[in-house]
């Protein structure tokens, strides 16, 4: 490992379903204002600035260019990355090296998506191996319902615990101000009488389309140190890379089960010493496209046996007030500005062992953390946060 | 900055453009013989012998070249999941929302090998007792993929 290096500067827009009063510059700028003030700093302190989202969503071929001045990059190192939906925490990653590596002593990952103006769907058009997926007919939602029916076969759980999942959520988001959907949701009845878009899947097992951006300062332990009470830790990240459609081929029925979770866990645990992961990590942030992948991550993660997934929901042991609280920020199916997503599973991990969280903060104290992050197709990147290394 | 407080413009652009997608050698292979032959054909790992669907010139279990051994997956199997649309949706794979009469399914060829496919049946009930299955192709306009083959059709044993 290279030189340590901490958040110092977290910043995050209100994420909402339209902002048509701003464009992308302006809405980047609002994240980034919001993590110089955070870390009580100025843009000259930064060296280098990193930003990602998913590019073709708003039909602009680089961005980084439009956005130069309002993120900072104008006159300093620093690149554009995409990685699809791990893009937020790719971002990150860059900035992390950079740091790590002696190239900087400060870096500004920003990772953001303005849904509300772009073509999404055209854009996932070519998400897919466009010559392989085009004739295929059948969307990745279904895959979702399958794996949701195969999952409720092999384990016992019920629809009734995505509906916990999603209850879960929602009191987290009703409780974080920057959250896009706020429900207000009181009992898991309401989320079972939602429609079925695909069955067994509703309406309300789905996250939004939202419009926002999170930005990150990153430091080396000496300007850290220096500039910051209270710095969070970037003990290890790790990326690892999955292949699509293919079915069977791990053991994995749809081909789409994220096989690169489990070797990306394993990995990050094993070289940084975790042997029981609830006793060793306090909390998590996890990417989850749907309550019931939710359950499936925990198992993945070995937050778990497999299999038991849905029995840490039944438990509440996830909750805001549980043992292991998975999501306090209302999560993924809460807000996804798919850009920002992963960068914000990171922002609010840190939060919760700055003990910054306000209302959505876990109950227990929160020294180490795991966020992950999840994208087309099934490539996983996991961030491990610890407040003192 | 209150001048436009009142009317919030926005630039319309709408792209013309259309794309033409290289199939390559492999799954160009594959598209010919669902086009011409009505055969679904995979390659077979040179190291682990297993089926490689859809066909690639690397088998993504091994990381080794998987040569040139073709192999058919046949045209029956057994299904292990599906699901039904309630409601049309985006599909991504072709942008724009469609609702999928068809129910999806994942189905374990005879040859080992799992495709994701339709099923013809569209009753949830009957579709509970719906296992054993057979491809049903199109005999007229097949371009190559797995659209040439329209759904698969519950048979016995």
């Amino acid at each position: 490992m290279g030189n340590r290096v901490a958040i110092i500067g977290i910043g995050q827009t209100h994420f909402k379903s339209k902002r048509p009063d701003v464009n992308i510059p302006e809405m980047i700028n609002e994240a980034v204002r919001a993590a110089l003030a955070d870390a009580e700093m100025e843009i000259k302190g930064i060296e280098a600035v990193f930003t990602g989202n998913m590019e073709t969503f708003e039909g602009v071929c680089h961005p980084d260019h439009w956005m130069a001045v309002e993120s900072g990059a104008f006159g300093r190192p620093g690149m554009k990355v995409g990685a699809a939906g791990t893009t937020g925490a790719t971002v990150v990653d860059e900035a992390f090296h950079m740091v790590a590596a002696g190239v900087c002593d400060t870096a500004l990952a920003i990772g953001y998506q303005k849904h509300d103006q772009g073509n999404a769907t055209g854009a996932l058009t070519t998400c897919c191996t466009p010559v392989w997926g085009a004739g295929f007919a059948v969307g990745a939602m279904q895959e979702f319902a399958k794996q949701a029916l195969t999952y409720m076969e092999r384990t016992g759980a019920r629809e009734e615990h995505a509906a916990m999942v999603r209850l879960k959520a929602d009191y987290g988001a009703c409780r974080n101000p920057y959250a896009h959907l706020r429900l207000g949701l009181s009992s898991i009845d309401e989320i079972l009488q939602s429609a079925y878009l695909v069955w067994p899947l509703r309406i309300l097992d789905f996250c939004p389309q939202s419009n926002g951006a999170c930005a990150l300062i990153l430091a080396s332990e000496h300007v850290a140190n220096r500039l910051s009470n209270k710095p969070v830790w970037i003990a290890d990240m790790i990326t690892v890379h999955q292949t699509q459609f293919r079915a069977g081929i791990y053991e994995d029925l749809t081909g789409r089960d994220p096989y690169s979770q489990e070797v990306a866990a394993a990995r990050l645990y094993k070289r940084n010493g975790i042997t029981d992961v609830r006793r060793d990590i306090d909390l998590a942030e996890i990417y989850e496209p749907s309550n019931w992948q939710e359950m499936t991550t925990y198992e993945h993660l070995y937050f778990c046996e497999k299999g038991e997934g849905w029995k840490m929901v039944e438990k509440h042991m996830t909750d805001i007030e549980g043992e292991f609280p998975v999501n306090c920020s209302g999560g993924v199916i809460a807000t996804n500005a798919i850009g920002a997503t992963p960068t914000v599973r990171i922002a609010e991990a840190a939060l919760q062992i700055r003990g910054d969280a306000g209302e959505r903060q876990a109950t227990r104290d929160i020294k180490t953390a795991l966020a992950t992050a999840l994208g087309s197709t099934n490539w996983t990147i996991l961030t491990l946060l610890r407040r003192s290394l | 900055m209150t001048d436009n407080a009142e009317e919030l413009i926005h630039v319309e652009y709408t792209q013309p453009w259309r794309y033409r997608w290289s199939t390559g050698k492999y799954i160009g292979k594959a598209y010919a013989e669902t086009k011409r032959n009505k055969r679904l054909m995979g390659n077979r790992c040179s190291k682990c012998q297993e089926i490689v669907w859809p066909p690639e010139p690397v088998c993504p279990r091994c990381k080794v070249p998987t040569g040139e051994k073709w192999v058919e997956l046949g045209d029956t199997g057994t299904v292990l999941q599906y699901t039904y649309q309630v409601m049309p949706m985006w599909d991504p794979h072709v942008g724009r929302a469609r609702a999928h009469p068809h129910p999806s399914a994942n189905i374990r060829m005879d040859s080992g090998c799992h495709i994701m496919h339709r099923l013809e049946e569209t009753d949830p009930e009957k579709l509970k007792k719906v296992k054993r299955v057979k491809a049903v192709w199109k005999e007229e306009g097949r371009q190559g993929g797995m659209d040439d083959i329209l759904y698969f059709r519950a048979i016995d044993g």
